[in-house]
Formats: structure tokens, sequence, C-alpha cells
């Protein structure tokens, strides 16, 4: 934990060398946020009926799916990037040179990116309060760990990706596929229900429409955990599925990688 | 100088003197051979291999400073990167201080350290303390034990003033110092050197050189691989070298064996006054086996190359004779051996020597 503390702290002092770039991201929040806000708004006569059992507010539906697609992105390009960087530049070989286990050096190599994100998207939620989205604290409470798991779907998926490109030095459109398919058939901005028949089985395959639907049922619509333990435990079983492919696969790549004499490539 | 040849140690090679930090035994290592896009469709699942370390064996003393010599993808950084653990060897077996670098893998990182002529493997954007700082963590150092650790690094890296510094505003020299600090955080025991100052221009290589003779001889004691081009390197810094040619360690020896084996103990002397007959007699009494003016000339200087059997005793007496004959000598030195030429004279002996071991 020390370590990747320390690890931490060091991409906190790189990011906030870059003062201009700290102080635009939290300004766009408010910008990305804004559209979003007239056309839920204008969508909300529709769509309120539809999100009735999400809390009914489309605006706080679509600001959870804002704040959930912000924390996969990262959760699935956050350990992706740093191996490729990492791995480009000779940082990787020179970190291993420490002994430091491979888990801990690619957690803590993507961990600030998560902190950060969770701190962009805490303002986010407060954005959305100001603009009138009703949040159940309670729910929130019990909404993180759910969050938190489909996190860990995507670092999974994350962990895929980053052993594609040790072994392949590419990962061609497949970070673009995962994000495009959990956007468009996984309820970020639309209920899954709305979705046409011959594409709808495909949201079955989809961690986000488990995670997304029972967050939202728990923080706009303050309903019990027991209203969504059917989806957690899905989510929960997909989570656990992807972790255990992930590291299975980074192994075997990270292998390959110093079979083939690719792990310090630059 | 001595020829490697196949495991086990062959009986010509120098065997270590005293206990050893790293043993090769029979190291192959084979990489793919990236094929054109035609190559690929004809034959999509053939793969082509090129062999980068062919059986290679050798041994390294603890605290020797031993060099690697060869051409380019003679399989120096691969040897180095075998050690270091980041590439898995296909056959044989390699050791540092008695860890295997393919069984304990974790055991080796944690009594070696690697320095690459990279200075993208370092985080410009924050200072060289905290860049240390960040390595001192992952080496599990904490607190005051920490602090006093980067200091002396810094300190021995001769960076005190400037570790408050962002690394992005030091010169490529101050960058190598702080890779060398990084690596010595841990007090390794082994220290791997591959072409430290392949960036480096004349001047801070001559430094380096001068810091890293103080650190390894006085201060860190730790055993030292280093891979170089650099003759100035391999003959001011080594205790022995090794040349390396497609993958196979062709000879080891000290750098004064491979000097006076290449130069056959020819020197170079600027002369005036009556030199021919001076230099008949010395001959004549078997001080000189040779004597042959070259067509340099700096005034009334002549130059000559004279070849001394016996080395820097003889040389000495050589300077006596001409001086009692009236000869004034303004300069006499040894002809300065490069890398290439040792690469050149050990390749081209190769294929006897190896035959003969």
């Amino acid at each position: 934990m020390y370590k990747i503390a320390e690890m931490v702290r060091a991409s906190f002092v790189i990011a906030k060398s870059y003062k201009i770039n700290l102080i635009f991201s939290i300004i766009a929040l408010f910008f990305t946020t804004i559209p979003f806000y007239f056309a839920a708004h204008a969508l909300q006569p529709t769509m309120g009926k539809v999100v009735q059992q999400q809390g009914g507010d489309f605006f706080g539906f679509v600001l959870l799916g804002l704040i959930a697609i912000s924390l996969l992105t990262t959760s699935l390009t956050g350990v992706y990037n740093s191996v490729s960087g990492s791995v480009t530049s000779g940082w990787l070989e020179a970190q291993m040179g420490t002994s430091t286990s491979i888990p801990v050096l690619l957690v803590g190599m993507a961990a600030y990116d998560f902190i950060w994100t969770l701190v962009r998207v805490s303002i986010l939620l407060i954005y959305g309060r100001i603009l009138g989205v009703h949040v159940h604290w309670a729910g929130l409470l019990l909404g993180a760990p759910v969050l938190f798991l489909l996190c860990i779907a995507y670092f999974g998926l994350g962990l895929v990706l980053a052993s594609m490109f040790l072994a392949f030095r590419t990962i061609g459109p497949a970070q673009s596929v995962i994000m495009m398919g959990s956007t468009l058939l996984g309820g970020v901005y639309y209920p899954t229900e709305i979705i046409p028949g011959w594409i709808h089985w495909l949201s079955v395959v989809i961690p986000t429409t488990y995670g997304l639907r029972a967050v939202r049922q728990l923080v706009l619509n303050g309903s019990p955990l027991i209203a969504v333990v059917p989806d957690v435990l899905i989510m929960g079983a997909i989570a656990a599925i992807s972790l255990g492919i992930g590291a299975l696969t980074f192994r075997t790549a990270f292998n390959y990688s110093r079979q083939r004499g690719t792990l310090s490539q630059y | 100088m001595t020829i490697a040849a196949d495991m086990p140690l062959p009986s010509g090679l120098q065997p270590a003197a005293g206990p050893t930090a790293i043993v090769c035994r029979g190291l192959v290592k084979s990489f793919p051979v990236r094929r054109t896009w035609s190559q690929a469709i004809r034959r999509p699942f053939h793969t082509e291999w090129q062999l980068v370390t062919d059986h290679l064996t050798c041994d390294v003393v603890q605290g020797e400073l031993f060099g690697l010599l060869g051409p380019n993808g003679a399989g120096k950084t691969t040897l180095m990167r075998m050690l270091a653990t980041t590439v898995l060897p296909d056959k044989g077996t390699a050791t540092v201080h008695g860890a295997d670098v393919v069984r304990d893998a974790r055991a080796v990182r944690g009594m070696i350290a690697s320095v690459v002529a990279n200075e993208r493997a370092l985080l410009w954007r924050i200072s060289a303390s905290d860049n240390l700082r960040y390595f001192a963590a992952l080496l599990g150092l904490r607190g005051a034990a920490r602090t006093a650790r980067i200091n002396e690094v810094l300190e021995l890296v001769e960076m005190t003033d400037t570790g408050h510094k962002m690394v992005g505003e030091f010169s490529s020299g101050m960058r190598q110092r702080l890779l060398i600090a990084r690596a010595l955080l841990g007090t390794p025991r082994v220290l791997l050197l591959d072409e430290p100052t392949r960036s480096l221009d004349p001047v801070s290589a001559r430094q380096f050189r001068r810091f890293m003779t103080r650190l390894v001889r006085e201060q860190a004691r730790c055993t030292v691989l280093l891979a170089t081009h650099s003759t100035d390197e391999a003959m001011e810094l080594c205790d022995r070298i090794g040349v390396l040619d497609r993958g196979r360690l062709l000879a080891v020896g000290r750098p004064s064996d491979f000097s006076a084996d290449l130069t056959r103990d020819t020197f170079r002397a600027w002369l005036t006054g009556d030199v021919m007959p001076a230099l008949r007699q010395l001959i004549e009494r078997g001080v000189l086996s040779d004597a042959t003016e070259l067509p340099g000339r700096d005034g009334a200087w002549r130059e000559f190359s004279l070849v001394v059997p016996g080395g820097h005793e003889s040389a000495a007496e050589v300077v006596r004779a001409l001086v009692q004959s009236n000869v004034d000598v303004a300069r006499i030195e040894r002809i300065p051996v490069s890398v290439a030429d040792i690469i050149e004279r050990v390749l081209a002996q190769q294929p006897a020597r190896v035959a003969r071991v």
C-alpha cells in the first residue's frame, strides 16, 4: 500500500506541474454537463416514464451514466496506457529492477488516474446536485461498492488490452469497441429496455447493464439493497471472471514478452 | 588473453580468480526475425529465428569491473537483459550470487541494478529527489532511512545541490548520473551498465569515467558488468574485458593483455639528432626488434615506429640508450589500441583459436 501511495504521489506531483491542464479539466466538466442537462430536460416528458424505476429523473439517469462511463474508461485504459507507455520508454524495465511485484506496479501506475477520475466524478455529482438531481445519499454509499465492482470488471478487460499490447504491440480497435459497446448497449444514456429486440440480447453480456441499473436504483430511487441483489450478484460474477481472465492473460503475455524480448523495446 | 568456447567452462578460458558474482553457462537466446508482408503471406505459420547468444559461457568475479566489447548485435544487451530477468534464456543457466535468473527472478532483481543510457526512463516533470523517492519506495525504503539513503546517493553522484531541480532541466550527463544514483539506491551487489556514455559528449564521458572509477573502486564496491564501445572506458575502467561476437564470448583477458597482444610492443617515438646509427646499434644489441621511420615529421622531429620486446621496461632502456647516443627524445608512447582493433583482432584469430580449444 505504501508503494502504491508513493507512486500516486509522484503522479500527482507530475499532474500538478501541468497547471493549465489541471484547471481546464475541472472547468471542462461543467461544459460537458450543460448540454446533457438541456437535452435530458427536453426528453424528460417521454423518458421520465421509461426510467421510472430508476428515479424518474432523466437528467439524473444520464448524469450517473456519465459518471460511470468516466470511471469505466479510466479502469479500462489506465493499466493499458501505463503498460504501453512504460514499455516504450523503458520505465517498466526500470521499475522491475526494484523487485516490486508486477501486480503492485500495475495498480500503482494506474491508481492516480483512477483517483483523479474519482475527484472529477465527485465534482460532476456536485454539479448535478446544483442542477437539481435528487441524490439519495444513503443509496450513494451502497452504490459506490457496486460501481467499484463495475470498475474491477473493466480493469480486468484493461489487463486483457495490456496483454494484447505486450504480445502484439497493438490493441487494434479493441478499446473503442469495448467502450462503444458499453455506451450504446449498456444503458449509459438510455435504458436498455428501449434497445430494439434484434440487438437487445447483446446488452445481457455487458456489465454496465447490471451495474448501472443497480446504482441508479440505489442512488436515484432510494431502493433498498435487497432490490438490486440479483444485479449485484451478476456484477460480482462478471467482475471476478473478468479479473481472473485479465490476470491470467497478462501473466501469459508478460512471460511471452520476456521470451520474445519485447518487454523493453523502445 | 584467452579464448572462450561452449559450456562447460572451456579449458582455454581464464578461470575467474576468486568467488564469482555472475555465472553464465551455455546461455542460448534466439529472437524471431521480423518478416515482410510477402513472407508472411507466403508462409503464414513459419517463424525465422536469429541466434543472439550462442552457448555463452562466462564468469564475473565479485567486485570486478568486467567489460563487454563487441560489434552491434553481438549479444551484449541481450546478455544484460537476461541477467536483469527482463529476457528469458532459451537454454542454459545464469546465476547472480547463486540465484537463478529464471527460477529466482525476484531474488536476482533484488541484487541487481541496471543502468541503460535511456534518459526517458526517468520522470522528467519531477525533481531528482522525487525520482529517487519514488524508487526508494519501490525498494521498500521509508522514513528517515529513505531520506538518508537518497542524500547519500545524491552525494555519491555529486548532485546534492541539484537534487531539488526538475529532471527536465538537467543536461544528459546529469540525467546519466541520476540513473546511476537511482541504481545505487538499493545498494545493489551487481551493477549492469549498458553503454552508459553513449549519449555523452567527450568531456562529460571523461568526467563520467572518473566518477565511475571513484564510485566503483572506492565507494560502492559492487560487481559491475559494463557493455561499451568506448576504448577509453574499456581500458581505463575494466579489470577484465570479454569480446563477444554473434552471441559467443570469443576472448577474455585484462585490458593490458589485449593491448600488448595487439600492439605487439610497438611504440611510437619522436626523435631528432643522429638517429639511424643509434637505432641500428640497439637492434644489434637485441633491445629493439625493428625500427621504421614513419612519414610524419614535425620540424626537426622525425617519427619512428619501434618494436620493443619486453614492454615498458625495455622502452625505458631504449630511451636511456638513445639519450646516451646524443639522440633527443621528445616523446615515446605505446601505440593506442581501439575497441575496433581488439574486436577485429579477436575475430581474425577466432577460427584457429577455437579449433585449438
